[in-house]
């Protein structure tokens, strides 16, 4: 029996360092976001905005509700991370639209880094709004003895961003993968419409408990 | 399965310029966009906020003024209305003295011409009863007239206080109408002598405005007995009556 790997296939090797599909995978994604938002934001109008314009302060306009409905401030300074977020991650789950093309955020090397890089920036957004003592004090509530649960609980609901990400965006995958060996091309494109939906949901979770995190890391709302 | 962490740190990496390529080309630029708009929309709101508060002043004013106009036109209204009630209760007031004058003058006129009327009747009156008395005399004997005027005389002089008539003087004038004739004038000598004293010296004289009677005229007063003086009271009478 042929064994199934859950790693992305290795591309290339810059010297000892293995660059796996999934990088690269990100890397065109970065160049395509990248490019139209440059093209896109050339010639920005005030007062007759084009339709593209229009698209991209929709999407703005969106990230900036999430924070400001979530943490209840301004989003200035925590757009580019929770904007980066949804977009990075929706753009990844719907790349599978294309065909042969994989979503990195199938892999746990890409939902973790996310999921890093939301658990570094909560407490480091907590310490530089609070002060590093406050912020300790945190996680002295309700009661002292909660402290291993609070510092475990830090982990852990980052591993479940991780996890919940990356299993959803495979799991379709792999069912969409099955039934394609099964049944032939076009019965799975009411899975392919479907996963649109499970991908933007699936981003939209991750935007929201990442700013979730960050507004209970500096006191905006309560820290759960 | 095992996570390769060269591909962790790599998609790390990647996601952290991903940030802030996105934050260069799209967060920054849109939201700076998005702010101007809404200042731009700010603006126009404000500048619609002055326009109509300007709108509301001036309508504020406009309806004071209206209602000053309103004020104003109801004050004159009624000083027109109180300057003409002035007038007309002058006009009013000056018409009724103006006739209240009228009719005291057409009174005075038509008391004036009623009291001239009265004198001209009583003026002619007496002309009348001198007229008639003169013709009355002239038919009558003239010492039955003399006579009788003796007897009224002494009745007259009898009367005066002694008093008074021992202050009557030393000449006696004796005026008559008719003439008296040489007996008569010795007649009246004889009776008023004891009364006036027989030292008093008579003089006789006519006077005709008279008409009929006599006076006894001393230096310090008249007895008089006559028609004129008779007429005189009875057309004073008639006046004080009318």
């Amino acid at each position: 029996m042929e064994k199934v790997s859950l790693n992305a296939p290795i591309v290339f090797h810059v010297g000892p360092v293995p660059v796996g599909l999934e990088v690269v995978t990100t890397w065109v994604i970065m160049v395509v976001l990248v490019v139209l938002c440059y093209f896109g934001t050339r010639k920005l109008s005030v007062d007759e905005p084009g339709p593209w314009q229009v698209v991209l302060e929709a999407i703005v306009g969106f990230c900036e509700d999430i924070i400001r409905d979530v943490m209840g401030t301004e989003p200035g300074p925590f757009l580019p991370l929770i904007g980066t977020l949804f977009i990075y991650i929706a753009t990844c789950n719907l790349s599978p639209l294309l065909p042969g093309v994989k979503p990195p955020t199938a892999s746990f090397e890409t939902t973790g880094a996310l999921g890093l890089i939301v658990f570094f920036s909560v407490h480091a957004l907590g310490v530089q709004r609070r002060g590093l003592l406050h912020y300790l004090k945190t996680f002295f509530e309700p009661y002292p003895v909660f402290v291993p649960l609070n510092v475990l609980a830090e982990f852990t609901r980052t591993f479940s961003l991780m996890v919940r990400l990356a299993g959803n965006i495979m799991s379709h995958e792999l069912t969409i993968g099955i039934v394609i060996s099964l049944v032939g091309l076009l019965v799975p494109i009411p899975f392919m419409a479907l996963s649109i939906l499970i991908g933007l949901v699936q981003a939209y979770i991750f935007t929201i408990l990442a700013t979730v995190f960050i507004g209970g890391a500096i006191g905006t709302i309560e820290k759960g | 399965m095992h996570i390769d962490l060269w591909a962790l740190a790599l998609q790390a990496t990647n996601f952290v310029i991903l940030a802030w390529l996105l934050h260069r080309f799209l967060y920054r630029p849109v939201t700076t966009v998005v702010a101007q708009r809404r200042a731009l929309v700010q603006k126009d709101f404000e500048e619609a906020q002055q326009a109509r508060h300007a709108a509301d002043v001036h309508r504020r004013r406009y309806e004071h003024q209206i209602t000053e106009i309103t004020a104003e036109r109801e004050r004159v209204i009624a000083e027109a209305r109180s300057h003409i009630e002035v007038e007309r209760r002058d006009v009013i007031e000056h018409a009724q003295i103006e006739a209240r004058a009228v009719i005291e003058a057409q009174r005075r006129a038509l008391d004036d011409e009623k009291r001239q009327i009265a004198e001209d009747l009583g003026e002619k009156a007496i002309d009348l009863a001198v007229a008639l008395s003169q013709k009355l005399l002239s038919e009558v004997s003239g010492a039955a007239v003399t006579a009788v005027l003796l007897e009224r005389v002494c009745v007259l002089l009898a009367a005066v206080p002694p008093e008074r008539l021992a202050e009557r003087g030393p000449v006696l004038q004796v005026a008559t109408m008719p003439a008296l004739e040489d007996g008569a004038k010795a007649e009246w000598s004889r009776r008023l002598a004891p009364l006036v004293g027989a030292d008093t010296e008579l003089f006789f004289m006519t006077d005709e405005s008279l008409i009929a009677g006599a006076e006894l005229r001393f230096p310090s007063m008249v007895v008089a007995c006559s028609w004129r003086d008779s007429l005189i009271d009875a057309r004073a009478s008639l006046m004080v009556r009318d």
